[in-house]
């Protein structure tokens, strides 16, 4: 037992705040693997979250009227209907219509777990968010570059890899970095079908030992950590992708 | 045609789930509620957090800097457990006993992030206005209180009522948290309906609803406050 377990537990003795989440080794090792639930459904959502969006501005780009509309249906959908009531339906409606999250007839366990859903759902709705953050950026990128592109020979496709996409994502890295926190703090969600992230986890422990005060502190500080490391991350990748002579 | 009958015919998923309509109204009603309380309330706490922000004093300004990241950046969720469990659901007022419901602690935790989002709308529309604005209502004798509602003010709405907007339609969207804790809202109205009503082929109508009563919504807000902000960004230039 180290220093800080020990203080904690002369704290609790003392004056009654029982951090049980610090000096319980048990406790502890269910909290952290709590909190790497949550950053893995994050990094995921996110990586599904950009997928989608991508896959849609790509499909936006695309000559066809109707797949054009059937983007906008989508987005529009999924940033105007709440995150959980998408979450439920998938969950609850889609999972059980077609039989992925219930067990089978005859005991097949389930094809995908909640935790999968969890991503599946944070990746459509906050892909909805991408497609349109990309949109702006595509259309913040100059039209004199888009036909300089065009007048040194490139064709629509290339122009859009080549020259477009590249600024357009650079101007849309603060917008994409909102996301990412978006994305974070939404992973909290994942308690409501059970799966063990921090929230979760955070309220096993106080059921057993009715530290409620103690323990939504330390859920409180634990998202404003992650939210810091991931905000630091945006801060470093949009340095590291800076275009030089645009902004400060 | 047929289809089109069986979908209503007595015994569908539809035909059983139109005599609940009227209890998923009066849920999402309260979803309403909650979200017009929460954003007056936050509108409220957030212009005070703005204005601080702006404060020329770094006593003023950095308490208010450290709250409106603090609620911008915890979880909706978090909060609303905080604020579930934390407050109490009875408070005795002299020899009174005023119960608290649950849904009076839903708005007061939706007002906190809403405070923290707002606050910082404040500020970025305050920054727009241009420091020549504040120095040429100074010349013309304008005193700090009346430079700010007669000058920047009008300026800035402009600039903050769009966000303003999406932030109401982000808070109606949140108020389906409060269903996590226990309130009588849309979604766990429809929740205590499927665990009435047990067909499994009703799940996917019955979420698929409130999904619909949501966007029905918040889609027409979200379209006006999208119009309003390219109609005045033009007219600012």
């Amino acid at each position: 037992m180290s220093m800080v377990d020990l203080w904690f537990e002369g704290l609790n003795q003392r004056t009654g705040w029982n951090f049980s989440v610090i000096y319980n080794a048990w406790e502890r090792a269910k909290y952290i693997n709590g909190v790497i639930i949550a950053v893995e459904l994050a990094v995921w959502a996110f990586l599904g979250s950009m997928l989608v969006g991508g896959l849609c501005m790509l499909v936006r780009q695309s000559r066809v009227r109707p797949l054009r509309w059937l983007v906008t249906v989508y987005v529009e959908f999924f940033r105007n209907t709440p995150g959980l009531a998408q979450l439920y339906f998938l969950f609850f409606g889609i999972g059980s219509y077609f039989q992925l999250s219930t067990y089978g007839p005859s005991g097949e366990p389930p094809l995908l777990s909640p935790f999968q859903f969890v991503v599946i759902g944070l990746s459509l709705q906050y892909g909805a968010f991408v497609a349109e953050i990309l949109r702006s950026g595509i259309e913040a990128v100059p039209r004199s570059t888009v036909e300089a592109a065009k007048s040194l020979g490139y064709n629509p496709t290339r122009a859009l890899f080549h020259v477009i996409l590249p600024l357009a994502f650079r101007t849309s890295l603060p917008a994409l970095g909102n996301n990412m926190a978006q994305i974070v703090k939404s992973t909290a969600m994942a308690y409501a079908i059970a799966v063990p992230e921090a929230l979760y986890v955070a309220h096993e422990i106080w059921t057993e030992h009715f530290n409620v005060v103690e323990m939504m502190n330390v859920v409180l500080l634990t998202y404003l950590g992650l939210m810091g490391v991931f905000t630091l991350i945006v801060k470093l990748l949009e340095r590291w992708l800076h275009v030089p002579g645009m902004g400060r | 045609m047929s289809a089109l009958t069986d979908v209503f015919a007595p015994g569908s998923a539809f035909a059983t789930l139109l005599p609940w309509l009227p209890l998923v109204i009066k849920g999402f009603g309260l979803n309403l509620l909650i979200s017009a309380l929460s954003m007056v309330l936050g509108l409220l706490l957030g212009v005070l957090l703005g204005g601080m922000q702006m404060a020329q004093t770094g006593v003023i300004r950095w308490p208010a800097r450290f709250l409106t990241l603090f609620f911008r950046n915890s979880p909706w969720l978090v909060i609303m457990f905080y604020v579930m469990f934390l407050l109490p659901f009875e408070i005795h007022l002299a020899s009174f006993l005023v119960r608290i419901p649950d849904w009076i602690k839903a708005v007061l935790a939706l007002t906190i992030p809403v405070g923290g989002y707002v606050s910082e709308i404040v500020r970025g529309g305050l920054k727009s206005v241009p420091t020549t604005q504040w120095e040429a209502a100074g010349a013309l004798a304008f005193g700090p209180v009346s430079t700010l509602l007669k000058i920047i003010l009008p300026q800035a709405v402009r600039q903050m009522l769009p966000p303003t907007m999406n932030l109401y339609c982000s808070v109606v969207m949140a108020t389906s948290l409060a269903n996590i804790v226990g309130v009588q809202e849309v979604m766990t109205i429809t929740q205590t309906i499927l665990s009435t009503e047990t067909r499994p082929g009703l799940i996917l109508p019955a979420y698929g609803l409130t999904l619909v009563l949501f966007f029905a919504y918040v889609f027409p807000i979200s379209l006006l406050a999208r119009r309003l902000e390219r109609v005045w960004q033009f007219g600012a230039h």
